[in-house]
């Protein structure tokens, strides 16, 4: 079968996605005025302010109890052991391991159903399009916790009787396989992508499946990394869910696991922190590698076509 | 001649009941307990069921998992409640107990305690303290005993005894040691605004702060010789005299400048081990924290006492949560379920669990194995002679929600309402939560 994406050259008919980018001017570096310094005042505090607690996590993580408790800047003497304590104190093994699967699971799940709503929202005319689509982006206004008790219910089988969910899997996953922002998020993206390449690929004799594969896949790798990348970062801090849903350790995620630093006599800061930096790390190495998509895709999800 | 038949069916049905108890058979069975515990009490805890799973001659097996805190399990046994979803063993406090026997979601233990087979002999019951034995047993639910206490903590008076001293010695204030009563209390608390510690690590002095807590509300009010609730009327009494009495006197501290909320989280630990705060009232089970504050902080001389009072003697409040058995389980199970009970509060598990928990055993024969712990903690042994003074909060069903209701009314009388009127407004929620609870029982 040929490639549809080959026919980007031939229509002739406008700049295309990919082409545009590539096409963009460089412009000389901007040399250093004194009306830049108010801005670059700005920025040196937004950067302290954001670094700040991330420092502040590092060198508290390296505290013992009292220095905690005391305020302390820096440790007198790093206290590498707390890592290993807070890992064998709150079975981190097993809920580090809970939450790879339980972000892979929800990933896996988000992408699927997102990238085929986004498509639909954007490509395809349906009748009521705009309405649903209002609907669901009015769910947005609705805080995560009113929802809740209706998920509860559901995951215990009240509602729809397809058997408790408590405690396992489905009940930490299916409720999030799906989320309104980054349909959002993709139909903007998709709803991008010049027609022509749709004409062409009907020509060719293509339809909605086979050009969504072929065409609109291929060149949506930003978006999908940033729909992918947020996705992450919220199944991995969740923590009032699976709290609320498990019963036991089986599947609690990292998040329930640095719960168990704060007792109601006191909270043993240092040792949370040090399991904040072990939850946090993967989170840092995945943007790290992913940061280029990332911006790449909340970037053009947003340019007017 | 109706009469006779009908205490005749009574004894029937008692003796009854006492029979299926003595028959029960409770060997492999599995108990699942609910806890809120982490850390060293948790390895505390591991070590006592583990002693039991080893060593109990029924082939019991206990299972246990953390559930996050009180108020966390309170929310998951909510809509669970009379299932067998429920756990066989749950951490609550008797007001969450009283509000889970509103939903017939607790089992009376009665009968295993005076059970003749499982139960406890007189000298074992006269062996926990009677303050913690009788407070999960509710006159509103006919006497019936929904919980037994594995352990209980106290509020005290942390003080700087060092600041104090150098205070005194400085003519700054008329007597010496721990404060006894409420005028020496604000005496030190408002010249130590003015006469900061000589070891503090820097940082604004003070003399008190006070953080908006219900148990606090009840702490100064039972030391000013009153009560929050009536349990002759079962009506709450946040507006009684004493109360207003108790917190006009704080109110009058903020007025002062001598006091001032806990803004942050264990903020108060930290000021007292920086030497910026003469006093607090905490939890008798923080003082491992206040400990490690002091040595890593100014490192001075310390202590804890009575919160000051008007009355003759300390009036201490005393809490915990207890282990109560929810229904939605054999009577098999609810029978192993006791017997862990028994042996988590038996003479040497309380041991074992007190030097991990540092909460205080609920048996009097503990502190004889405890004297090498408390020449260790000087601290601890102190607020453990206290306990003969204890009193406690009420259970009642949906304290919960009155105690968030007395948090925000705290803050309003120390940020400068009416106490009178504020107390009286208070008190009018507080019974009419109180009222729907009671009309849900009936």
């Amino acid at each position: 079968m040929r490639n549809l994406g080959n026919r980007r050259g031939r229509t002739g008919s406008g700049p295309q996605v990919g082409e545009a980018r590539s096409h963009t001017r460089v412009e000389a570096p901007l040399s250093f005025r004194a009306s830049h310094i108010p801005l670059y005042l700005a920025l040196i505090t937004g950067a302290i302010v954001s670094a700040t607690p991330f420092l502040f996590m590092m060198s508290t993580s390296l505290m013992t109890l009292g220095e905690t408790i005391n305020r302390r800047l820096l440790p007198d003497v790093p206290q590498w052991a707390n890592y290993v304590e807070a890992w064998s104190n709150a079975s981190f093994d097993l809920y580090f391991r809970n939450s790879v699967i339980l972000s892979v699971v929800t990933i896996a799940g988000v992408l699927i159903t997102c990238t085929l709503a986004g498509y639909a929202f954007a490509r395809i005319s349906f009748p009521g399009r705009n309405v649903i689509f209002t609907i669901l982006l009015s769910t947005l206004m609705i805080p995560g916790t009113v929802t809740f008790i209706p998920q509860f219910l559901l995951v215990r089988g009240d509602i729809i009787p397809w058997g408790n969910w408590i405690d396992t899997l489905p009940a930490l996953t299916v409720p999030f396989l799906s989320t309104a922002f980054i349909i959002f998020l993709f139909r903007q993206f998709f709803a991008e992508i010049p027609s022509e390449l749709w004409d062409a690929a009907r020509l060719d004799g293509a339809g909605h499946w086979r050009f969504l594969a072929q065409v609109v896949l291929p060149m949506s790798r930003p978006v999908l990394t940033t729909g992918a990348l947020l996705t992450f970062v919220n199944t991995w801090n969740e923590f009032l869910w699976p709290l609320l849903i498990t019963y036991t350790a089986k599947w609690r995620p990292l998040g329930v696991g640095l719960y168990t630093f704060i007792s109601e006599a006191g909270p043993e800061t240092h040792l949370l922190m040090a399991g904040s930096v072990i939850t946090i790390v993967p989170v840092l190495i995945v943007y790290f590698f992913t940061q280029k998509q990332f911006t790449e895709g909340i970037a053009t999800s947003g340019l007017k076509g | 001649m109706k009469k006779f038949l009908a205490t005749l069916a009574a004894l029937a049905m008692t003796f009854g009941l006492a029979q299926d108890i003595e028959s029960l058979d409770p060997s492999g069975q599995t108990v699942m307990f609910w806890h809120q515990h982490s850390s060293e009490r948790l390895a505390g805890l591991e070590a006592i069921i583990d002693d039991f799973n080893a060593n109990n001659e029924w082939g019991i097996t206990v299972l246990h998992e953390y559930q996050g805190g009180y108020g966390d399990i309170f929310q998951k046994m909510l809509p669970i409640l009379g299932t067998s979803s429920t756990p066989n063993l749950v951490v609550g406090y008797q007001n969450q107990a009283a509000t889970y026997a509103i939903g017939d979601g607790m089992v009376d233990m009665t009968p295993f305690v005076d059970s003749p087979t499982w139960g406890l002999s007189a000298e074992e019951k006269a062996d926990f303290f009677p303050g913690f034995y009788n407070a999960d047993v509710f006159p509103s639910f006919d006497n019936a005993r929904f919980g037994f206490p594995p352990n209980r903590s106290m509020e005290v008076l942390y003080y700087n005894a060092e600041w104090i001293n150098e205070m005194y010695n400085a003519g700054a204030i008329s007597f010496a040691g721990a404060p006894k009563t409420p005028e020496q209390f604000a005496e030190a608390a408002c010249a130590a605004v003015d006469n900061p510690f000589s070891k503090s690590t820097g940082g604004r002095s003070l003399g008190y702060q006070l953080s908006t807590d219900a148990s606090r509300f009840a702490s100064w009010t039972f030391a000013f010789g009153g009560n929050v609730y009536d349990y002759a009327a079962d009506q709450y009494t946040y507006d009684s005299a004493e109360a207003v009495e108790a917190m006009s006197f704080l109110q009058g501290l903020f007025d002062e400048g001598c006091a001032d909320f806990v803004t942050e989280r264990y903020g108060d630990q930290t000021d007292f081990g920086a030497g910026n705060l003469l006093f607090t009232v905490g939890s008798s089970s923080g003082l491992p924290f206040y400990d490690s504050a002091v040595t890593d902080g100014a490192d001075f001389v310390w202590g804890v006492a009575p919160i000051p009072h008007t009355t003759d003697e300390p009036v201490m409040n005393i809490y915990g949560a207890s282990v109560s058995i929810p229904t939605g389980h054999s009577a098999e199970a609810n029978l192993a379920t006791w017997l862990f009970i028994k042996h988590y509060t038996n003479t040497e598990s309380q041991a074992v669990w007190t030097r991990a928990s540092n909460y205080f055993p609920v048996r009097q024969s503990v502190a004889d194995g405890l004297t090498d712990y408390f020449a260790e903690n000087i601290a601890f042994q102190t607020a453990f002679n206290l306990l003969p003074y204890g009193t406690s909060e009420p259970p009642a069903p949906g304290y919960d929600f009155v105690r968030d209701l007395i948090e925000g009314e705290m803050a309003a009388i120390m940020d400068g309402s009416d106490v009178e009127s504020t107390l009286a407004l208070a008190n009018g929620e507080a019974n009419l939560i109180l009222a729907d609870q009671l009309d849900a029982m009936r």
